[in-house]
């Protein structure tokens, strides 16, 4: 008869053999386990099955994403059409998304040195007030934070007006680091 | 004693050691159920093997096709010596094939023209598909922190230490980030709840 795993592979061992982040004789042991355990491999399939969805989703435009700028290369090795738009610190720009762009995004020129948390204040583009995304990820030594919105939502964007601040949390409050103004208008 | 299998129910609920036992010395067509069986529980785990290790789905069906067709055929022709480790001797197979695709000396052609006719293949392809407008909703609502840190992994192929090295983190930290907001994710996708 089917049974079930006498000794399950925990979650984050499998993602570590999956990543490739395993020792080789930790790793060739997992594949043993994995080539006769339906339970395990069944998770597994689950993981992997969510690696391949993040990817997706991303590819089509449907998640905002903070990211590097490695990651940018990233995009560009992979030969995948990008708009870019530097925004100085306090500066705006006139920007849009043709239909060919794989990928749209901004670099917002910041003075990160000695930031130890970013917060990012964002205007709501199409109605009133705004949301605050805390604790966002940033590359201190590039100099800029590189924002990547949901691409499917702009291609369908009227002309609007649309404000980002960044913001150093510190222990006496809040620093400003800089506005940034972005002016959308519909491609063509 | 094994019996002959004579229904697919039969089949569902045999150990994969029994399955290999029946298929042991039969003929073409004489161990269909057990065959289509047993290709049914290990073509999967054979994709995904092949995914972890040749990174490309063409690459990994490639294998599970190399790869089934032997076992079949090795059992078929009294080959496997121990049909109580059936899983270890598909590893074995496992591994010499991924080389062999990796040298790029594939004999999936040779073998397909040889045994595929015979044999109750399967679409080994089929792999769990998420509903993409319930996933995208629930990575909006992980932190940025986690967000970005799932990108960089999934997307970039980011380990942990390259993952810390971009984000100014140490590699365990980023495994924490990594765990906490795959269970977030795995919680949201298969739950219930309404989102927005």
């Amino acid at each position: 008869m089917t049974s079930g795993c006498a000794a399950p592979i925990e979650l984050d061992t499998l993602l570590q053999y999956w990543l490739d982040e395993l020792e080789p004789e930790a790793s060739d042991s997992v594949d043993e386990h994995l080539l006769a355990c339906g339970e395990c491999s069944a998770k597994l399939a689950e993981l992997a099955a969510l690696g391949r969805g993040i990817r997706d989703v991303f590819h089509a435009g449907r998640i905002y994403a903070v990211v590097t700028p490695a990651f940018v290369q990233h995009l560009a090795a992979r030969s995948l059409r990008l708009r870019e738009y530097r925004v100085p610190c306090n500066g705006s720009v006139n920007c849009s998304v043709a239909p060919q762009d794989d990928v749209v995004l901004s670099r917002l020129e910041a003075p990160l040195a000695g930031v130890h948390r970013l917060d990012l204040v964002s205007t709501r583009p199409f109605g009133e007030g705004e949301d605050r995304v805390e604790d966002v990820p940033f590359d201190a030594a590039s100099g800029e934070v590189v924002l990547i919105p949901r691409l499917a939502v702009l291609r369908q964007a009227p002309a609007h007006r649309h404000r980002v601040r960044l913001i150093s949390v510190e222990a006496g409050g809040d620093r400003p680091l800089g506005d940034y103004t972005f002016v959308h208008r519909p491609y063509g | 004693m094994l019996r002959r299998m004579d229904s697919l129910s039969d089949a569902r609920t045999a150990s994969e050691a029994d399955l290999a036992r029946l298929i042991l010395g039969a003929g073409p067509g004489s161990a269909r159920e057990a065959e289509a069986e047993l290709f049914r529980r290990l073509a999967p785990r054979v994709r995904l093997y092949g995914l972890r290790h040749l990174r490309e789905e063409q690459a990994a069906a490639d294998l599970v096709q190399q790869v089934m067709i032997l076992t079949i055929e090795q059992l078929r022709a009294c080959k496997v010596r121990e049909p109580d480790k059936i899983g270890a001797f598909v590893l074995g197979i496992c591994r010499l094939a991924v080389m062999e695709l990796r040298r790029g000396h594939t004999r999936r052609e040779r073998l397909l023209q040889r045994y595929a006719q015979d044999l109750p293949l399967a679409d080994p392809s089929v792999a769990p598909r998420l509903d993409q407008d319930r996933l995208a909703a629930c990575i909006e609502r992980l932190s940025a922190r986690e967000r970005t840190v799932l990108l960089m992994t999934f997307y970039e192929e980011k380990s942990a230490q390259a993952v810390g090295a971009a984000l100014g983190l140490t590699p365990a930290n980023v495994r924490v980030i990594r765990h906490r907001g795959l269970a977030h994710l795995r919680d949201c996708v298969s739950g219930g709840e309404e989102l927005p």
